[in-house]
Parts: C-alpha cells; sequence; structure tokens
C-alpha cells in the first residue's frame, strides 16, 4: 500500500520540471477576484424572493406575522402527524405551537423517527439574494437530518441574514464560522429534483419535495 | 445498447453500432442541445464570463504548479477534522482500501452517490468481489446499474434510455407495474431507495472539490441522494481525484458557479453540502467515522507534461454537449467511462493501451468542446497531440509502408505503375482476410474503392 510521503514524492518527481509552457496558448494570469453578476441585486430581500421562487421554493411568511401564525397555517395546509424541529435559534417557540395544536415531535438524533415525520423545521445560517438559497448548518441546528429526510422542509430565515451572492458566504467563510466549521453545512435550493429520464424535471426524488421558506425577523 | 469494451472493438465498430440505434439519436440530440442553450442561458448572469474562464484556468494551473503542498495542507486539515486519510497509487490500491475498511466494519451493504472515479476504478466490482451489496442511489445511475451498464454522460448517466427503457429497467426491482412518468418513477425511487439508506453500512461518494485550507469536502447534487449517502450511514467514504483539490473558498466560489451552470445551466444545484469531518459531538447527527482516499491512478504521469491543464476538468459534461462527435455517437462508443471530447483526451492518458489511443481519433478537431469548457482547457490541442504521439509511435511496418508509398508516389512512372496495380490489388484484396497485428489495424478500416480506369487513362481517352 502506497503511504502518504510516497504518493507525494510521485507528484514532485512530475512535477520536477514545472508545467511546461503553452506557446500556442499560454496560460493567463487573470485574478480569481469576487464575481461580477448581471441581476440587479441591489434590493436583496426582493431579489431573495424572486430567486427562491425561481428555484421552486415557496414563501409562506413574512416578518410581519407571528411566528406561530406562520407555523399554523403550515400544519394546516401540510397536515402532519409528526414533526422533526431542529435547534436552530429561529425555532424558539416553535415546538409549543407545535405541542399545542397537539402534532407529535420525532425524537432529536433518531434517524428512523426523523424519516417517519412528514415535516421537518429548521433554520438557517444565511440566505443568498442571488440563488434563492438557503444556507443550513449542522452545528447550529444540532443535526442535519430534519431538513433532509422529511417530504417537505419548513426553514425560517431572518432577514437579516441574506446577503446578495454566494461568494459573500464562501469567501468570508470565517467570518461565518468564527469558531470553526461545523461537519456539515449545505446550501439548499429549492425542493429536491432529478432531471435524469429525458431530462424533464420531477421533484422530491430524494430530499424534500417542497421547500417551504418563513421570513422572520 | 450494452457497453462495447474498448479492447474488442474498435472504436469504427462501437461507433457503428451506436449510430445504428434510433432511439439513442432521438435521446441524445434532444438532451444535448437543451442542456448547451441551458448552459448559455445561465452564463448571462455573469457580467464577464470570459474574464471568470480566464481566471479559472489561471487558478487550476496553480493549484496543479504546486499540487504536492495543497495535498499535503489538505490530508493535515483533513486529519486535524478526525478523517482517515488514505492514498491509493493505483486503481487496485484504491478498491483495496475500501474493501479492507468494509471487511473489518463488517459492512454488508453499501450506499452510493454518482461518482466517476469509482466508475474508473472499478469499486463496485471490487466490493461486489468481497459480497458487499452496492446500491447507486442517483436516479439515472440506479437505472443503469439495474440493467448492467455503465454511463454514457458524466452527468447524465441514463441519457441514452427514454423513458419507457428507464420504466423497464426500475421493473426488474418493482412488484407492481409501473408507468413510464418520470414523476412517477422517480417517487418510485423514492420509496424503493430510502429503505436501503437506512439500512446501508457504509455510504461512498465521490467529492466535486476538496477546499485544502479548511479540509472540507464539497458535494453538489440536486437529487439529495448524495446527502443522504454522507449522513444516515454510520460510515463515510469519499473517493477524491488528486486533481480534484481547491487551494481555498475563495477558489470555490468561482468553480463551483462555472460548474452548476456549465453542467445543467442552473445558477446552482439543489445541494451544496461542504463536509469537515466526521459528526461532531454537539451535532447529534451524521457519520462517525469519516475517510478519503486520494487516488493518483494514473495522474501524475500526465502532471508536468504537455497534457497537464487535463487535470485541471471539472468533470461538468459540457464539451461533451458541444461536441458533433458525442451527439451522434453517445458515451458508450467511447468504450470507457470517460466519454466525449474529454473522455477522448483522458482515455488514451489514463489507459495508456494501443486500443484506447484510438479514442483521440473520435474528434472533428473543431474546437467546440473548448468553447463550452469553463475552464478553457485547449482540448482540440490535447487531441491533435495524442494523435501525433500515436503516429509516433506506429508500429515500423506501418510507417515503413507510408515511405514506400510517398517514395512511389512522388515521381510520375511510379505513381502512373502503383494506380494500375492498385486497381488490380484492390479488386482482390480482403483486408478482413488479414492476420496477427496488422489484422489489428486493418480491423474497422475499409479499402477504397479505385476505379477500374484511373483518372489519367480517362483524360486521354477523352481527348482522343
Amino acid at each position: 500500500m502506497t503511504d502518504k510521503q510516497q504518493f507525494l514524492e510521485t507528484v514532485r518527481v512530475a512535477l520536477r520540471d514545472g508545467i511546461p509552457p503553452n506557446l500556442l496558448r499560454p496560460l493567463p494570469d487573470t485574478p480569481n477576484d469576487p464575481i461580477e453578476y448581471t441581476p440587479d441585486l441591489s434590493d436583496t430581500l426582493g431579489a431573495f424572493i424572486r430567486s427562491a421562487g425561481d428555484s421552486g421554493a415557496e414563501l409562506v411568511g413574512t416578518p410581519d406575522e407571528a411566528l406561530d401564525v406562520v407555523v399554523r397555517r403550515v400544519l394546516d395546509t401540510v397536515a402532519p402527524k409528526v414533526v422533526a424541529v431542529s435547534n436552530d435559534p429561529e425555532c424558539d417557540g416553535v415546538a409549543e405551537t407545535l405541542t399545542s395544536a397537539g402534532i407529535e415531535i420525532s425524537a432529536p438524533n433518531d434517524i428512523a423517527a426523523t424519516a417517519a415525520a412528514d415535516l421537518g423545521i429548521t433554520g438557517a445560517v444565511a440566505g443568498i439574494a442571488l440563488t434563492g438559497s438557503v444556507v443550513v448548518d449542522a452545528k447550529r441546528a444540532k443535526g442535519r437530518l430534519a431538513s433532509l429526510l422529511p417530504k417537505v422542509h419548513l426553514v425560517l430565515l431572518s432577514t437579516r441574514r441574506i446577503v446578495s451572492t454566494p461568494g459573500d458566504v464562501f469567501r468570508k467563510m470565517d467570518d461565518w464560522f468564527p469558531d470553526g466549521l461545523p461537519s456539515n453545512v449545505v446550501l439548499i435550493t429549492g425542493p429536491s429534483r432529478s432531471a435524469d429520464i429525458e431530462l424533464e424535471i420531477t421533484e422530491g426524488v430524494h430530499g424534500p419535495q417542497q421547500l417551504l421558506i418563513a421570513l422572520v425577523d | 445498447m450494452t457497453v462495447i469494451p474498448i479492447e474488442e472493438l474498435t472504436l469504427r465498430q462501437r461507433t457503428a453500432v451506436a449510430v445504428d440505434e434510433p432511439r439513442l439519436r432521438i435521446s441524445l440530440e434532444r438532451a444535448t442541445d437543451t442542456l448547451s442553450s441551458r448552459q448559455s442561458t445561465a452564463y448571462g448572469q455573469f457580467a464577464d464570463p470570459e474574464r471568470l474562464r480566464s481566471a479559472a484556468r489561471a487558478a487550476k494551473a496553480q493549484v496543479l504548479s504546486r499540487l504536492p503542498d495543497v495535498l499535503e495542507q489538505l490530508a493535515d486539515r483533513l486529519e486535524a477534522s478526525g478523517v482517515v486519510v488514505h492514498w491509493a497509487s493505483t486503481d487496485r490500491e484504491a478498491c483495496d482500501v475500501v474493501t479492507t475498511i468494509a471487511m473489518e466494519r463488517g459492512v454488508r451493504r453499501v450506499v452510493k452517490s454518482k461518482s466517476m472515479l469509482t466508475e474508473e476504478i472499478g469499486l463496485n466490482q471490487a466490493l461486489d468481489g468481497i459480497g458487499v451489496e452496492v446500491t447507486e442511489t442517483d436516479l439515472g445511475e440506479w437505472i443503469i446499474q439495474l440493467a448492467g451498464e455503465t454511463p454514457s454522460h458524466i452527468i447524465v448517466p441514463a441519457i441514452h434510455r427514454d423513458r419507457a427503457q428507464c420504466r423497464d429497467a426500475l421493473q426488474t426491482v418493482s412488484d407492481e407495474p409501473l408507468g413510464d412518468a418520470p414523476q412517477d418513477l422517480a417517487a418510485f425511487a423514492r420509496e424503493a431507495l430510502r429503505s436501503r439508506f437506512l439500512a446501508a453500512d457504509m455510504g461512498i461518494s465521490g467529492v466535486n472539490f476538496a477546499v485544502a485550507e479548511s479540509g472540507s469536502l464539497i458535494l453538489v447534487t440536486n437529487e439529495g441522494n448524495g446527502r443522504l449517502t454522507t449522513s444516515v450511514p454510520p460510515i463515510h467514504v469519499a473517493m477524491l481525484g488528486m486533481e480534484r483539490v481547491l487551494e481555498s473558498w475563495d477558489q470555490l466560489d468561482l468553480f463551483l458557479a462555472l460548474l452548476t451552470r456549465a453542467a445543467t445551466g442552473q445558477p446552482i444545484t439543489t445541494y451544496v453540502s461542504a463536509i469537515t469531518g466526521p459528526a461532531q459531538a454537539e451535532e447529534g447527527e451524521g457519520p462517525e467515522e469519516v475517510h478519503v482516499v486520494i487516488v493518483d491512478n494514473g495522474r501524475s504521469e500526465i502532471l508536468g507534461t504537455e497534457f497537464t491543464e487535463m487535470l485541471a476538468c471539472i468533470r461538468c459534461g459540457a464539451c461533451l454537449n458541444a461536441c458533433p462527435v458525442y451527439r451522434v455517437t453517445g458515451g458508450h462508443a467511447y468504450g470507457w467511462v470517460y466519454p466525449g471530447p474529454m473522455g477522448a483526451v483522458l482515455t488514451p492518458l489514463l489507459l495508456e493501451s494501443e486500443a484506447a489511443g484510438e479514442v483521440a481519433d473520435a474528434s472533428s478537431l473543431c474546437g467546440a468542446c473548448w468553447e463550452a469548457c469553463p475552464v478553457g482547457i485547449p482540448l482540440q490541442d490535447m487531441l491533435l497531440a495524442l494523435r501525433r504521439r500515436q503516429a509516433e509511435e506506429a508500429t515500423l511496418a506501418e510507417r515503413t509502408a507510408w515511405r514506400v508509398w510517398a517514395a512511389a508516389w512522388s515521381r510520375p512512372s511510379t505513381y502512373r505503375a502503383s494506380l494500375r496495380t492498385g486497381a488490380i490489388a484492390t479488386g482482390m484484396f480482403d483486408p478482413s482476410s488479414l492476420r496477427g497485428p496488422v489484422r489489428r489495424w486493418s480491423d474497422g478500416r475499409e479499402m477504397p474503392k479505385v476505379p477500374k480506369r484511373s483518372f489519367r487513362q480517362q483524360w486521354k481517352e477523352s481527348r482522343q
């Protein structure tokens, strides 16, 4: 079996004389500056709502409404028996709303229980206006399955956490995750989809079939 | 259409089989047209797409020029986050690493998310060999696994099958009769595969990019099977081609923006996961064990040569969709796991056999691949260079024959004589009668039809 030193030595030997110059098409030295996009993102919130809609997500609540009103409305449409709830700060109070509505909350960190839930509710560490993505952090949520296993995912996103471009997250990872990266960060954009059969878009193949976004303060 | 092994039929024969499939041509044309036009639309979000392409080409060259250091940093960061790092020089070693982990942990069931590298190294067969049940969980990949095929497109593996053919493959594992609506087939797959995810002892994934500065593995998916594969089973094994490493998150921003737009025309895929180590104590959910297998398998032999830039390939499939050859033949005619222009360059470089070398001929050198490539790899220059290399390595017999021909046709008298001989000889000569090494050359080649009377003779006669 090859060990690290042998492996890297082979790579070093290959590069002994560097990469040969390409005389026909010389290598450029264009810097990797932040990407400039054409869509107007000056109204970050408006752009986020538009892009999220384009990606197939549904906006189900705005900061003007009380969270429990929004959650109850979602419960009326989805009619879940069991709900998985994350530990994101945006989810504070959600468990009480569910309990008072007589809905069971799945046991945390129990894969089978979360898989059996009809609805997963999480917060998000960020939203991205260009793409309509929400960023879900496993350490903040204390788990990663509530956004993945149930057929419907409701994400509560603070409007103050919406940035313009993916680069505003990726190029500032240290600011977003000052205590180091969690084991899992996922950018979620719309419902799970596949185009593997004749390129026809089908939703909900493995992840949630519906992505609901409620904007909170 | 089933796989045509590269050693059994020549390129021309494989192509002949492919173009003879009317349904394949319809599926391919529709799919490649759609994907190409989605790419152009998605690039419209960039203020200056050419500049990004140029920045990506520059960034990749920079990473490759300091690859040992970047890999070392990656390995250090991975280990610091609790990942077990393995190094594999060959396909065989890479498979051994995974089968050893599987045997030591008593793994019986594996779920996989789509990975071209595992196709390249034959991992499924290796696991099958030790009695581990492997399930491909990407919808297209599962369809072709059930059909006993290999992917014919690196992004849309079942691109060569229409909905009825996809249904037929899935029907083999369904007790109920299935319709052929894609939505229903996807719903069936969700149901059928969910229990396999929950029962799996190990998840195996590829890696789209590894970010060295934090030791993070980036997975770009739409269905969610990649998330399930890396989150539900207690062990996650990630297979990483050594060239897929980036130095920084700044670079990831650039390459991700290009990848999703070039591959499927999406501003971003449904899921982009960044995995950094196994689950942490306070997270509760996620794998307890994460392994990364860093694979060379011929890549270091490309590094430092005139083909180095091929290692900048991010496997988006844009060159396939743009290629006039791929659009007609599909992926199986290329004979190995990587089709299209990127495959026509990679296959000869990674396989190093005579049969593989021929794949470089599957191109019109039109340069559409280069134009479509989001990292600006000069693919057509490389195809030409590969042909030149092949010509230089041609057998002595072939080179002597060409020299005799060149000498003969340089003098009017011997040229005229050769035409007369040619007319007689071709009538008598049957290339399939050849034996030995010459036979390999003659297979798939046809003798040109030489007219009974040459142009010179006809010209003379007409003037009389």
